[in-house]
């Protein structure tokens, strides 16, 4: 305790000796490391005194007279007493690194106060603990801790930090198009961002940000900005430092400037940081435009600024069915929009309803409902209505001239409606209107260029005009049955969905021209056939082909095997593949309907089951060039009976692709010679070199089988 | 079921206990009022879909995103770089190659010769914007679009960069941005789902779509995208069986509500109300559903606006015009994706394909939603995950040719909703890296948010103790886009 207590004097003496000699002191940098822990320490003295002087006043009500240096309140004082010269001495540390307002010298003189009579406190405590003036001075240091404290608060945070949620906040001046660019955009910015540490009652670093004067001055290291330059300009330069860095403003810890304000800022000192423009000045193709945005569609009431009031919560409530949708336009915002959808089940009652919110109703969309002419009679009432949708409604003319009252409106669409030139009367009369749809009307192209000429100010859209001379081509028809193998009696059933087109195909895997059969009903097939169907229709050019083969379920194969292993990540089921009737994914290589080969060719051997001729022997196999999966170069078949060499029954070689073609599920089917066997033997050789015009030229090619048949 | 009912009497036990907690309450209550998004995250009762508000007045109340499955080459459509032509077969420098990381398809490929577009290239509408031959329709409403030729993105392979596109990360789980929208904004028509989804495949080397692309994630399941088929019948199952009534199915529904509200009850399973919204969602989509196919209240040249495709079910001419009645109809977010960008070879081969298929009805939407009024409240998107290198991928030859994904630089397009037509950004003379004004996935989700008059900061869902947002922890609205 006696250390304590000499430790405090001396650190008095100390307090004393640089107070008188302020103006000189030369702090060193640990000092001012020292000197901002003041906001530490100073809660440690606020604390202690303020809980040393409830136990005071509890231990002197229950008349209690202990008195000595280690009594609780003993042991407090000495604590007190030390972190509150601490925090002086501290205080007086921060304070010469400057900035401050003329608050300070009060914070400083109560806090040195404080700091007197704690120490007093201390040195009077065994003596003179329940005298009168004892219990008076410790509650005259409460009250200039408190006063103190309050004052250092708003040193730290602005003037008033305290009271500010209570205050009611000041409107800035309502933005118009004659306010200046600083005044509407800059100055709020540095309102917000920098105002606290730089105004004119704390200016650290000597500098002013919230009027013009101050910042036309500058600071202790110059001026803010240099017109025309924000690359030199120190501002910019501040902001845009490095979180971490120093010299970063404003400090970490501080809000800081999103990056569009810093842009907003650089842009208009690149543009000359000139305090009398105006934003009404500042033209579209202006740098600073884009920035201005929000700013000018408030004043020109793009934004939602409507006078009239909000309609009543239940009542928008209750106006909101499964089949109509009312909603304020934004957050905040009493403009209401509204749509009703769901034509068969659309009542006249749904509109009439929104005669309840007409004021509000800014938005209104009728698109595709039965709505009649004389229901327009209801919208006439809707003031503020700005957008209106009538989009393939059955209204005419007659409906349209119930809606010359809405003064408001700038957005009529009436596309797909019976509408004619007699809207011109009451469009006419519409003041605001800019934007009128009539697309697919009985309006005629004379009647658009009267409208053009009667209507200057707004904006009319014809919508597509289909050119009759240019010739489109057809979409390919489509393939009903998805199984490609056909089973029993099922046939190929092509369809159309285009009304009118005529389907003319081939089997024999030529392209159909406008000779080629006309599909009628559903195709039968013998055995195999590779169909290509094209449509054809006046008016239109025929569609590219479909392709696909088609197959009759062949003799069923007793036993197929292997001969050559596949490539083991495209096995697929193994030679139970090739005779599942499953044809092989069309988009998915990678499916088990394939099985595929690269280092050396497929081979398989059939055991034929009744060891019935066997005429033909058609492959399935994918053509994917992107993949490097290519035809085979040619298929042989082999016949052998058991116990026999195998002969080569026929051989067919396939046209070397000469380039990239399309992704296709394609076919090869070898005739043989009329004679019966066992087992019959298919190769398929890989390409082994792939082309020059290839992707992966000299690479190995893949050959992709997926299903094998043999017909008598 | 040992587990299920072990979970059963730990909700009992936390009832109790809840219950015996009721004191406390009022001063829950209090607390709640300081902190009210501590209470946001329960739910009570069996509500509707709450329809969410703009933060602030939107510029766009609809999306329609096609995307561009398997990433376009930008090199090949909007990015005319004629440098590459000039300098066919030469090595691309290391100075512009600056140490991009590559994929395992290029990494061991021993020189990167440059080679430019085979296909011609024009300057049209008056902001000149540059489109091959490939596109002539969407040239022909280049005075819509705002061309951003200077999109970037992290990933560098289809799944985790398709993934950051949709949902803002790579990884998958979290929702995507239509479910964002669905949460933020709910569905203008009650009749039909927010976000609804498309597929179609072209005719080029393709790349998967997989439902997690369209997830709600931790979002309630009813912003889940809901995926229309492909067939004649765009959503399967919805008519009522033989002999059943309207008022019949009506009962049943609120009987089995009933049911349903008696399981949650007692399980308190949250997952149990979603079921129920879900049910009554099919119910009132059988109103709305048989418009939706119905073209017969539309002029015949419609067929030829869209291409003869779009009577064919499932082909995306078809998908933009069922796309465009939907979002007529109020969806709030109509996902398409167009498979088949993927050109590693076969460029010339493929591309045209690809673009035969796209061109004429991506155009025809644009088109048909300007001619209803409806464009400058719908936001279209068109684009891929990331775009494709200025280099040869394979070894070079005169006739045909592939690209490598690219993440450095790519373009897409948007048009409507608010976005102002031009060209944004630019890349080098290479096509290789962007010189000015790069836009972020996150950059990109941000812009989309706020046109919609959401602010992407205030977007959030708390889940698992973190706030999480479609652009996590960033994101900068891109001003130079928006009208």
């Amino acid at each position: 305790m006696k250390i304590a207590r000499n430790l405090v004097f001396a650190l008095q003496f100390l307090l004393a000796f640089l107070l008188v000699f302020e103006k000189h002191i030369q702090l060193p940098s640990i000092g001012a490391v020292f000197g901002r822990m003041h906001p530490l320490l100073l809660h440690l003295p606020i604390g202690a005194m303020s809980l040393l002087f409830l136990f005071y006043l509890v231990q002197n009500y229950q008349g209690r007279n202990t008195k000595n240096e280690f009594s609780l309140i003993g042991i407090g004082l000495h604590f007190n007493a030390l972190f509150a010269v601490f925090t002086a001495l501290a205080g007086l540390f921060l304070s010469q690194e400057g900035g401050y307002s003329e608050g300070l010298t009060t914070h400083k003189w109560t806090g040195m106060g404080f700091n007197w009579i704690s120490w007093g406190l201390l040195l009077g405590w065994e003596q003179y603990a329940f005298r009168r003036w004892y219990g008076i001075s410790w509650g005259i240091g409460v009250v200039m801790m408190s006063i103190s404290g309050h004052l250092g608060g708003a040193l730290t945070h602005g003037e008033n930090y305290l009271l500010q949620p209570l205050e009611v906040k000041e409107e800035l001046p309502v933005a118009t198009l004659e306010s200046t660019v600083y005044q509407a955009a800059i100055l709020p910015i540095l309102n917000n961002k920098c105002y606290s540490c730089h105004n004119e009652k704390k200016s650290k670093g000597e500098l002013i940000l919230s009027n013009w004067e101050g910042i036309r001055k500058g600071g202790k290291h110059g001026a803010v900005w240099i017109p025309g330059s924000s690359a030199n300009s120190l501002l910019i330069n501040r902001m845009k430092l490095p979180l971490e860095d120093e010299e970063h403003m404003p400090p970490k810890g501080k809000v800081q400037l999103l990056d569009e304000e810093i842009d907003l800022i650089g842009q208009w000192i690149n543009e000359g940081a000139d305090e009398s423009l105006t934003i009404g000045a500042v033209s579209e193709d202006h740098l600073l435009y884009s920035f201005l945005v929000p700013i000018i569609d408030n004043i020109q009431g793009k934004s939602n600024q409507y006078t009239f009031e909000p309609a009543n919560r239940d009542l928008l409530a209750s106006l909101n069915t499964p089949f109509r949708t009312v909603t304020p336009i934004a957050e905040n915002s009493p403009a209401l929009e509204a749509a009703i959808f769901v034509r068969a089940y659309y009542q006249p009652e749904f509109l009439e309803e929104l005669t309840a919110i007409s004021e509000q109703l800014v938005s209104l969309n009728l698109s595709g409902l039965p709505i009649q002419d004389e229901e327009l009679k209801v919208i006439a009432n809707f003031q503020n209505l700005e957008k209106l949708f009538l989009n393939q409604t059955e209204i005419t003319s007659a409906g349209i001239s119930h809606l010359s009252n809405l003064k408001s409106l700038q957005s009529l669409a009436l596309s797909g409606t019976k509408v004619d030139v007699n809207i011109l009367k009451t469009v006419e009369q519409l003041p605001n209107l800019t934007k009128l749809y009539l697309w697919n009307t009985p309006l005629v192209e004379e009647d658009f260029l009267q409208f053009a000429e009667l209507l200057p100010k707004v904006s009319i859209d014809q919508g597509f005009q289909p050119d009759p001379n240019e010739l489109l081509p057809l979409s390919a028809p489509v393939v009903v049955n998805q199984e490609q193998v056909l089973i029993g009696d099922q046939r190929i059933e092509l369809k159309h969905n285009f009304p009118g087109v005529t389907i003319r195909y081939e089997m024999n895997g030529e392209d159909p021209d406008s000779l080629s059969p006309i599909y009628q009903e559903p195709i039968e097939v013998a055995d195999y056939a590779l169909l290509k169907a094209s449509a054809f229709l006046e008016g239109w050019a025929s569609s590219s082909p479909i392709s696909k083969g088609f197959f009759r379920a062949g003799l069923s194969l007793d036993s197929v095997v292997l001969l050559t292993t596949p490539n083991p990540q495209y096995a697929g089921r193994g030679a139970e593949t090739l005779h599942d009737n499953a044809k092989g994914d069309e988009v998915n290589f990678k499916s088990p309907t394939w099985i595929g080969y690269r280092e050396h060719p497929f081979e398989a051997m059939i055991k034929v089951k009744e060891a019935g001729e066997v005429s033909k022997v058609v492959l399935s196999y994918l053509n994917d060039m992107g993949a490097y999966i290519m035809p085979p170069v040619y298929v042989e078949v082999y016949g052998k009976h058991a116990g026999q060499e195998w002969t080569l029954l026929n051989k067919k070689k396939l046209p070397v692709p000469t380039g990239y073609e399309n992704k296709a599920i394609e076919l090869v089917g070898i005739d043989l010679p009329k004679q019966s066997f066992e087992w019959i033997k298919v190769v398929a050789q890989n390409v082994t070199k792939l082309p020059k015009w290839h992707n992966g030229a000299g690479d190995l090619g893949w050959v992709f089988v997926d299903e094998l048949f043999l017909y008598p | 079921m040992f587990k299920e009912i072990f979970e059963h009497q730990l909700n009992v036990n936390r009832r109790h206990f809840l219950s015996k907690l009721s004191m406390g309450f009022g001063s829950a209550a209090l607390g709640s009022l300081l902190l009210p998004d501590l209470l946001k995250g329960g739910k009570s009762g069996i509500e509707e879909l709450p329809v969410g508000l703009p933060h602030f007045a939107p510029k766009a109340k609809r999306i329609i995103y096609l995307f561009q499955n398997g990433a376009p080459s930008q090199l090949e459509s909007f990015d005319y770089k004629p440098l590459l032509n000039k300098m066919y077969g030469q090595d691309l420098p290391e100075s512009i190659r600056n140490g991009q990381r590559l994929t395992g398809m290029t990494s061991n490929q021993e020189r990167f010769p440059l080679i430019g577009s085979k296909f011609k290239f024009n300057q049209y509408g008056e902001n000149g914007v540059w489109v091959s031959e490939l596109f002539p329709n969407i040239a022909s409403i280049a005075d819509e679009l705002c061309v951003i030729k200077s999109m970037h993105t992290e990933a560098i392979n289809h799944d985790p960069a398709l993934t950051f596109m949709q949902t803002g990360a790579q990884v998958g789980n979290r929702p995507s941005m239509g479910a964002w929208l669905s949460y933020g904004l709910g569905s203008e028509n009650a009749n039909l789902p927010a976000y609804t989804v498309l597929l179609s495949r072209g005719r080029g080397n393709g790349q998967g779509v997989y439902s997690k692309l369209w997830t709600n994630g931790f979002l309630d399941s009813i912003h889940q995208g809901v995926q229309f088929s492909a067939s004649e019948e765009p959503v399967l199952y919805l008519n009522d069986p033989e002999g059943t009534s309207r008022t019949g199915r009506r009962r049943m529904l609120d009987k089995l509500g009933e049911l349903n509200g008696m399981a949650y009850e007692t399980f308190g399973d949250p997952e149990i109300h979603t079921k129920i919204k879900q049910y009554e969602m099919a119910y009132r989509m059988q109103t709305a559903v048989p418009e939706l196919t119905d073209i017969s209240n539309e002029p015949d040249h419609i067929i030829k606006m869209y291409g003869a495709d779009c009577l064919t079910p499932g082909t995306y001419a078809a998908n933009c015009l069922l796309a465009r009645k939907l979002s007529e109809s109020g969806v709030r977010f109509v996902q398409l994706y167009h498979q088949g960008w993927d050109q590693h070879g076969n460029m010339v081969g493929e591309m045209p394909l690809q673009a035969q298929d796209t061109d004429r009805a991506s155009a025809a939407l644009i088109m048909d939603l300007k001619q209803r009024g409806l464009l400058e409240e719908t936001l279209v998107i068109w684009g891929g995950e990331f775009g494709r290198t200025n280099y040869c991928q394979g070894p070079l030859n005169e006739a045909n040719y592939g690209r490598d994904h690219h993440p450095r630089a790519y373009t897409i397009w948007m048009a409507g909703g608010g976005v102002k037509p031009g060209v944004y950004g630019e890349t080098d003379e290479f096509g290789y890296n962007i010189i000015k004004d790069p836009v972020h996935v996150n950059d990109f989700h941000a812009t989309v948010l706020h046109l919609m008059g959401l602010d992407h900061e205030k977007l959030i869902y708390k889940h698992l103790g973190r706030r999480y947002r479609l652009t996590d922890v960033a994101g900068k609205v891109v001003k130079g886009i928006i009208a």
